[in-house]
């Protein structure tokens, strides 16, 4: 097995909080998964530097919730309400992962929020994350898009919790991302759990033949397979093969299946599909 | 003259009435039928079914009567009776007040259909709590409810996403603060800093101020919006609510409706009860509490059972009468103001107090309530509030449950007011005499509300078909105790028993404890003697056994007397010194004694001096009746000169109190001993009150004291001829033990009757009393002589000494 086919290692999920909806959502997802594969959780909370910059201006003004009062803004006020909010974040971290027994640590850091998390991604983390922070808009907030769009392992969230088991599946086109999204899958599911797989075959002989690789590959491990066959390129028919098994978490191993984050942004919209990203990032 | 040639002692069978058990034809009361009238009573009995009878508003009862005369017994047979044929009453339940949960309404329902309104709801709750859940996890439900709450998110999506695109088009980006949202300039992708920004041109400057205030505007536009689309889709995600909810419970409501529609009451609750779960929906859907409630790690065991949410459905069954027997008949032996009128409980949660109205419940009178109600009055009236709650009940025909607190003002907390119940009850109170002449005088209210007296006597003629009912009354109870049957011999002396207790040969006691008492010992010393039926000699033995153990004070005093501690002459004669009887009561046990009662006279103003009065040793009875004595004094013997006489009367070694004028014939036989001088036989003891007149009356107690001085005699050894002078007129009384009739049937013991004071000083002087003559003289030598002698020299004495001191006063 070539090095880009090796399955990737999580040995830390680092959680980014801001106390939205969202991140929250993510740190359930990422409390459970670090939870089943025995990783630790790290919080962390930016301190958005562009804000803080905001607050030194004499002339900014903030629209204040849910008043819609205006109000001026100073720069002790902001560092203290980021305290409050990056002290709300570690409270929520601790919660939920005590109650689920996994080693957790916090850090507060200050900079542009992508490039701050960015860079505290290391060897065998994987990057939790909400599709969007305090922000409205159904689409990707800023944070999100870069990271979505990096080459570093990311489990992006939707924008509510899911109820339920997540069930896996895996998007499988035999490319050497693929194999590492199928290795993970098996390392992901429990004992006598099932997996489905969502093969991506031109042709019966071609599907065929990757039922029977991957057979292979997960051989030795108690699962049930299921295999759900997609029209190769085909978002729309991808989209509606992960809804039909709902709530689930699809792992992907690179983005090449969602070529237009659009359609990764409505399967996120949904609220019941997770998606475990596993880019490029992460090294044997 | 020998005065006993004139007055001769009673015979034997005048001391004794027996029994004519000759006339019993049966030989145990086994053999006879039971009961089914009680003993005497006739004019209560009439009075207690007039009482029932009568449905009247106040034609309530009172049974006055002794302790033990079985009014309860009586009372509960007679209503058990006629309850039995009268009509079941309805039902009541509380059951939530859903505008007003305060006031708990109440349902008037036929019997047997609170209960069964009480299991259709507790049953369609359960059906509820799973059948609404249910269709709120349908996949249509749940793809409506987010299509209304996805409207919504995307409602204010759009508008924010508009207004973004604006700001990027215009430079200007939106960055989101944990309160809420700033607009910064851009330039390049970056957020200018505050020096960049205040190097700009000053008509830059204003051109982004002015942007920037713009998309302000239409922010705070958006923000105040989102208030009211979240209202809108409220609103929405409500009539989703409340049309699954309706198509969850609809059905099995209106099934409940189906089977309760002959009840309109029924109809109208199970109405509010849809409406209150639509508007309650939500509570349906959170996930079951458990079932130990804990706050801060403390189990609330004593929650109230049930989620507390749904207690609010649940139906509180005050009163019913599923088994549809009649009338209720309630004995309440415990009517606190709570129990009769009931009461609205508490439960303790961590220090604070909750209530509603499952916690209602019932007192005696709502389960009385189109029935009858029995209440000792002594208890009810003993107990704080009790006899005004009941009577404002009464008179307002209506059952009000408050607490003691809020009725007297004390409390102002918000608690339950439960709607008034209308009550139709007829209350019979059981209590004795005195008490219900104090209510009768004192309570205006009373007479009203409590019209029928039934007055039990405690006596009953003694007559051969009364110990006839006596003897299957005996029977009756035995059976009823589980006592062996009882020979004719014992019955006999049952009644004969009976007949002492009332005091009376001609009566007989119709006090059931008194008589289940003997019959309880009886059987006792029966068995004890392997006996299969109560003879006459285990009765007796009961008796006896009974005296035993209360007569140790007596025996004291015996004891005393014999010893000369107490000193009692039953021998010889004395002069102003005679052997008086009193009656000493200790609990249920009497039992005569004897006094030594002396009198001194001298010359004086005519007092007769008490010396029991002097020392407020005598009550105002005896004082009376010392009085009493002078009257008859000065009107027999000092009619034409003063009564020149000092006279002293005293109870020797009395020094407890004494009251009664029993003795008052005593200590004018000893008066007339003083100032005749004649001895008086010490042999004989007296009882008896006298007038004026000298007439001889009639006393209590007569066959103890016949007894104590008997015993008194026997036990010193000396039975020869001793006696007692008794008033003529307590002869009937007489139900003297069988050793006093045997002694006097032997001649050793006597009982004297006397009319008058003239035959009863003749019997202890053995002188004649005599009479006035046509000159108005006594005889010669005769006992009043010898007074009226004795008065005048008193007189004339005092006379000579008042001239001596006086000479030239006219006296």
């Amino acid at each position: 097995m070539s090095q880009a086919e090796q399955a990737p290692a999580i040995r830390r999920i680092l959680v980014a909080l801001d106390t939205s909806p969202n991140s929250l959502a993510a740190l359930e997802g990422a409390v459970a998964l670090a939870a089943r594969v025995e990783a630790e959780l790290l919080g962390l909370f930016v301190e958005d530097v562009e804000l803080l910059q905001m607050a030194d201006s004499p002339h900014a003004r903030e629209i204040l919730y849910p008043s819609a009062t205006e109000s001026r803004i100073s720069r002790p006020g902001m560092e203290l309400r980021l305290r409050i909010q990056s002290e709300r974040a570690r409270n929520a971290l601790a919660a939920a992962a005590e109650s689920a027994r996994v080693p957790w640590s916090f850090q507060t850091m200050r900079g542009n929020v992508a490039s701050e998390l960015m860079a505290a991604v290391g060897e065998g983390d994987l990057l939790a994350l909400g599709k969007r922070g305090w922000s409205p808009g159904s689409q990707f907030g800023s944070t999100a898009l870069r990271l979505a769009t990096s080459a570093i392992p990311v489990l992006l969230h939707p924008a509510a919790k899911t109820s339920g088991q997540p069930r896996l599946q895996v998007y499988y086109d035999d490319s050497p991302a693929a194999k590492r999204a199928l290795i993970a899958a098996g390392q992901l599911a429990e004992d006598g759990g099932s997996v489905t797989i969502l093969h991506a075959a031109a042709s019966t002989e071609q599907a065929q033949s990757m039922e029977n690789e991957i057979a292979l590959a997960l051989k030795g491990r108690n699962l049930a397979i299921r295999f759900q066959r997609i029209v190769p390129n085909d978002e729309a028919s991808l989209l509606r093969a992960i809804r039909e098994e709902q709530p689930g978490l699809l792992i992907l191993g690179s983005r090449e299946p969602f070529r237009r984050l659009q359609s990764l942004e409505a399967l996120l919209r949904d609220g019941k599909t997770s998606v475990l990203l596993l880019g490029d990032g992460i090294e044997p | 003259m020998d005065p006993t040639t004139k007055l001769k002692p009673l015979t034997p069978e005048a001391l004794y009435r027996r029994s004519n058990i000759q006339n019993f034809t049966f030989n145990t009361t086994a053999d006879l039928d039971g009961l089914t009238e009680f003993v005497g009573h006739l004019r209560a009995l009439q009075a207690v079914q007039f009482g029932i009878g009568i449905r009247s508003r106040g034609f309530n009862l009172y049974l006055l009567g002794p302790v033990g005369t079985g009014k309860y017994v009586i009372a509960r047979s007679f209503l058990e009776k006629k309850a039995a044929t009268e009509a079941t009453p309805d039902e009541w339940v509380y059951v939530n007040n859903f505008a007003s949960p305060e006031a708990p309404r109440t349902l008037k329902l036929p019997p047997g259909r609170g209960v069964l309104l009480r299991e259709d709801m507790r049953r369609l709750m359960d059906n509820l709590r799973s059948a609404i859940p249910s269709a709120f996890q349908t996949e249509n439900y749940q793809a409506r409810k987010q299509a209304i709450e996805q409207e919504m998110k995307d409602r204010q999506e759009k508008a924010f996403e508009e207004v973004q695109q604006q700001a990027n088009k215009q430079g200007i980006t939106m960055l989101h603060t944990p309160t809420g949202l700033i607009l910064a300039p851009m330039r390049k992708g970056e957020v200018i800093s505050p020096q960049e920004f205040e190097q700009l041109p000053e008509a830059e400057h204003q051109q982004i101020e002015a942007t920037i205030a713009g998309l302000h505007e239409k922010l705070r536009a958006i923000l105040l919006q989102i208030p009211k689309w979240e209202q809108e889709s409220r609103e929405k995600l409500r009539e989703l609510n409340n049309e699954v909810a309706i198509f969850a419970a609809g059905h099995l409501i209106e099934e409940l409706r189906k089977k309760h529609l002959d009840l309109s009451q029924v109809v109208s609750f199970l109405n509010e009860v849809q409406e209150d779960i639509i508007e309650n929906v939500d509570q349906f859907l959170m996930p079951p509490e458990h079932p130990l409630a804990a706050l801060m790690g403390v189990a609330l065991s004593n929650a109230p059972r049930g989620p507390a949410f749904f207690r609010r459905y649940q139906v509180n069954v005050l009163v019913e009468h599923s088994s549809g027997k009649g009338a209720p008949v309630v004995y309440e032996d415990h009517p606190t103001y709570q129990n009769l009128v009931g009461r609205v409980e508490y439960i303790a949660q961590m220090g604070a107090l909750s209530t509603d109205f499952n916690l209602i419940r019932s007192g005696a009178l709502h389960r009385a309530n189109g029935g009858y109600l029995i209440l000792d009055a002594n208890k009810v009236l003993t107990q704080p509030y009790a006899w005004e709650a009941l009577k404002r009940s009464l008179q307002a025909s209506q059952i009000r449950i408050e607490s003691l607190g809020e009725m007297l003002g004390l409390v102002s907390t918000v608690s339950l007011k439960p709607e008034s119940i209308a009550l139709s009850v007829k209350v019979v109170l059981v209590g004795d005499r005195l008490l219900y002449y104090l209510l009768s005088a004192f309570d205006s209210e009373f007479q009203e509300l409590f019209k029928v007296a039934a007055d039990f006597e405690e006596h009953a003629d003694r007559s051969p078909e009364t110990e006839l009912l006596y003897a299957q009354w005996i029977g009756t109870i035995a059976r009823e105790e589980g006592l062996l049957p009882f020979d004719r011999g014992a019955v006999g002396r049952i009644i004969e028993h009976s007949s002492r207790g009332a005091e009376d040969s001609q009566k007989v006691l119709t006090l059931r404890r008194f008589i289940e008492d003997v019959l309880r010992e009886s059987d006792y010393w029966a068995r004890e003697a392997s006996r299969p039926a109560v003879t006459a000699e285990d009765v007796q033995h009961a008796i006896e056994a009974r005296i035993h153990r209360a007569d140790r004070v007596r025996e004291n005093f015996l004891e005393q007397v014999v010893r000369g501690t107490l000193l009692i002459d039953t021998r010889g004669e004395r002069v102003g010194q005679v052997n008086g009887l009193s009656v000493i009561t200790l609990a249920d046990f009497s039992f005569g004694h004897a006094s030594r009662i002396t009198a001194r006279v001298r010359m004086g103003k005519g007092e007769v001096i008490d010396i029991e009065r002097e020392v407020e040793l005598s009550g105002p009875i005896h004082s009376k009746g010392v009085l009493i004595l002078s009257g008859f004094l000065g009107g027999r013997y000092a009619v034409d000169h003063p009564l020149s006489l000092q006279a002293s009367l005293v109870f020797e070694q009395s020094y407890g109190g004494v009251e009664g004028d029993s003795a008052s014939s005593t200590e004018l036989y000893a008066l007339l001993s003083a100032l005749s001088e004649l001895p008086l036989k010490q042999s004989l003891a007296v009882t008896g009150s006298v007038n004026q007149h000298g007439q001889i009356q009639a006393i209590g107690g007569v066959n103890e004291k016949i007894e104590g001085f008997f015993d008194l005699c026997r036990a010193r050894g000396d039975l020869e001829g001793q006696g007692v002078l008794i008033p003529r007129s307590n002869v009937p009384h007489l139900m003297l033990r069988q050793d006093v009739v045997e002694a006097v049937r032997a001649g050793t013991f006597q009982v004297y009757a006397v009319d008058t004071i003239d035959q009863g000083i003749e019997i202890l002087t053995g002188v004649f009393a005599g009479e006035r003559d046509a000159e108005g003289k006594f005889p010669e030598g005769s006992v009043n002589q010898k007074v009226e002698a004795r008065l005048i020299q008193l007189a004339e004495k005092r006379l000579a000494g008042r001239r001596q001191m006086l000479p030239e006063v006219e006296l």
